[in-house]
């Protein structure tokens, strides 16, 4: 029986030491270079985790403390039920004691402020510097129908109006939220709505707020309102005329439409969104504000 | 020699540049929409913008609609030449003795729906009873309630101004809406279409066609040829804004800026789109701005009947449009 053998060059057999080699390692290196990324990712979503739950507590606080004030003035008028005059009081010292502020109303049921007098609207509200004063009882304003005094009439609770362009007393160029709060009048037996007390929020100071957040030099923050209207984002077309559906709609994003469902049911989370306005992959950290179910989403670029 | 012949030609075409519609003496018009610069007006816009206006020797300024602005009370007033109403609004004010008339039936059919949450349980009108249901304050208030009244339903009704805002907070259960708008801006608020029932009122026999050109009866009378000219400019703009949408859209962008109306590309392709449907007469075979006699006497029957007008006013002295 004779014996085969294989001749092998020297050449051929270090390339093949080399390649199995490499082979080997590779793939080690390889392993390496994702289990780094996965850690770097890791990390950078357990920062913007954390740096989006101290900056949402600090704008729950605020909006906390805003609901506090016609709140607060409910309560006062349930009590004293005010004449004309404290009334005008009343509202100047909310107005001109709270920077956030930037009107406020006391708007009464039809015949309720006075038997005769149908619409009853005190209104107080910041223009150049000074503090103006308006009654919205003339018939054409029909705040009975306008959302700020419908609404929280019909739903017979607080809640807060969807930002909108001032459009009346204000005098337009500013967006403006609405916080409404339903008071009543108790005569020892029955407990009666009276009317709507609302504070106009100018919304500058909460869209400074969310546009200082920042992970890293590119990331950036966008604020919505609780039907997904954008309120703050670094582009200046996109507060108050876009909304996260548009724009998911727009940039064919479902993610994006997925993130304001789940912002809109009182979730966070993290999600892939992709190519999102530029060439590049971004993820999003999103997360609701409990007080009003507005929420806030922080955008940051992959790798 | 050659410059001989420039002149020649110059002297040939100097005629003919004199008599184009750029250099003849336009007649100055005002025009109001029925409501905020949007898609729903984009063929008046585009007419203006591409110079489809002056072609017919009309200098049209365009007046942005909104509450403060109500095209009735301008027409009467004489603030305005021509504005759009829908057709209800039309005939109400004629049949009370307003002398205003039709003179071109841009949309063709209904867009209003009432429409609820499916997980509200309402699945048929039936269901409307004992719920909350909102309508416009202003607008198409007669549809709304004769709608209501029409199928016995017995609710408590809230009216609203605008928006989709009181339907969101669950202010309302079911609410009234049009098809090219509100329903859209639900969508972009997060609801899928999925979880909505609609209710469209041409389902329920009520196909009125809605945006019409108006003007005053005198207006007509004095100058029926610039009447006309203002209705087929004005589909020509219809024509050129529907098979140039992009551009339609950044026009259109532009009047909504200087009027602060808030909107987005998304919602502004979504009601151009749908103006397509408003406008075709697909199935009836009448040429654009027809108001026909069967539409409008549907919508007088409606009316009357519900006893929102107490005279049906003559189809011949309320359109003047083209048959």
């Amino acid at each position: 029986m004779s014996k085969i053998t294989f001749k092998i060059s020297k050449p051929i057999l270090y390339t093949f030491i080399v390649l199995v080699i490499a082979a080997a390692v590779f793939p080690v290196i390889e392993l390496s270079r994702m289990y780094e990324r996965y850690s770097w990712k890791k990390h950078t979503r357990e920062q913007a985790q954390a740096k989006l739950i101290g900056e949402v507590n600090r704008i729950q606080k605020t909006i906390l403390s805003i609901e506090q004030i016609p709140q607060n003035l409910a309560y006062v008028l349930e009590f004293s039920k005010p004449k004309k005059e404290h009334m005008n009081i009343l509202l100047n010292a909310v107005v001109a004691n709270n920077d956030e502020v930037f009107g406020t109303c006391i708007a009464f049921e039809p015949y309720s402020f006075d038997k005769d007098t149908l619409y009853y609207a005190p209104y107080l509200y910041k223009k150049d510097g000074k503090i103006v004063s308006v009654n919205s009882s003339d018939s054409s304003d029909h705040y009975f129908s306008k959302d700020w005094y419908l609404i929280p009439k019909t739903i017979n609770k607080p809640v807060w109006i969807e930002p909108y362009f001032d459009e009346g007393a204000g005098g337009g160029n500013i967006i403006l939220a609405t916080y409404s709060v339903p008071f009543y009048y108790y005569d020892g037996a029955n407990e009666t709505m009276k009317g709507i007390v609302s504070v106009d929020i100018s919304l500058d100071w909460l869209s400074k707020t969310v546009s200082s957040i920042k992970l890293f030099d590119e990331s950036y923050c966008i604020l919505v309102s609780e039907n997904g209207t954008i309120i703050s984002a670094p582009n200046p077309q996109w507060p108050y005329n876009e909304s996260l559906f548009s724009i998911a709609d727009e940039y064919r994003l479902p993610s994006l439409r997925e993130i304001g469902r789940n912002l809109q049911k009182g979730k966070s989370g993290f999600v892939d969104v992709g190519e999102f306005g530029t060439r590049r992959d971004w993820w999003i950290y999103y997360m609701p504000i409990p007080a009003n179910n507005w929420g806030v989403l922080l955008v940051v670029p992959e790798g | 020699m050659k410059n001989m012949v420039l002149i020649l030609g110059f002297l040939v075409l100097l005629p003919l540049v004199m008599a184009s519609p750029q250099n003849k003496e336009l007649k100055k018009v005002t025009f109001l929409p029925s409501w905020v610069p949007q898609q729903q007006f984009a063929g008046y816009y585009m007419a203006k913008e591409k110079g489809i206006y002056a072609k017919y020797g009309l200098d049209v300024t365009i007046i942005p609609g909104g509450y403060r602005h109500d095209v009735v009370t301008s027409l009467k007033k004489g603030e305005i030449d021509f504005g759009i109403m829908f057709l209800y609004t039309g005939v109400m004010e004629r049949a009370n003795g307003a002398k205003i008339v039709n003179i071109g039936q841009i949309f063709q059919r209904s867009s209003i729906m009432f429409i609820a949450k499916k997980s509200s349980g309402i699945k048929t009108l039936k269901d409307f009873n004992g719920k909350r249901i909102g309508i416009w304050r202003t607008i198409a208030k007669e549809l709304t309630t004769g709608f209501l009244k029409n199928h016995n339903i017995n609710a408590e009704i809230v009216p609203f101004d605008k928006g989709t805002n009181v339907f969101l907070n669950g202010a309302v259960d079911v609410t009234v809406m049009m098809n090219y708008n509100e329903y859209h801006r639900l969508i972009n608020s997060g609801i899928n279409p999925d979880e909505l029932n609609k209710f469209n009122f041409y389902d329920y026999g009520m196909n009125f066609p809605e945006d019409g050109i108006y003007c005053m009866e005198s207006l007509f009378k004095k100058d029926p040829a610039l009447c006309k000219k203002f209705v087929a400019a004005s589909i020509e703009g219809w024509s050129y804004a529907l098979t140039h949408k992009d551009e339609t859209i950044n026009v259109v962008d532009k009047y909504k800026e200087m009027a602060k109306v808030a909107d987005n590309r998304s919602h502004a392709k979504w009601m151009l789109n749908s103006m397509n449907d408003m406008i075709s007469s697909s199935g009836k075979n009448v040429t654009e701005g027809t108001l026909l006699e069967s539409d409008y006497n549907n919508l007088t029957n409606f009316l009357y009947e519900s006893k929102f007008i107490t005279n049906k006013p003559l189809y011949g002295d309320f359109y003047k449009g083209s048959r």
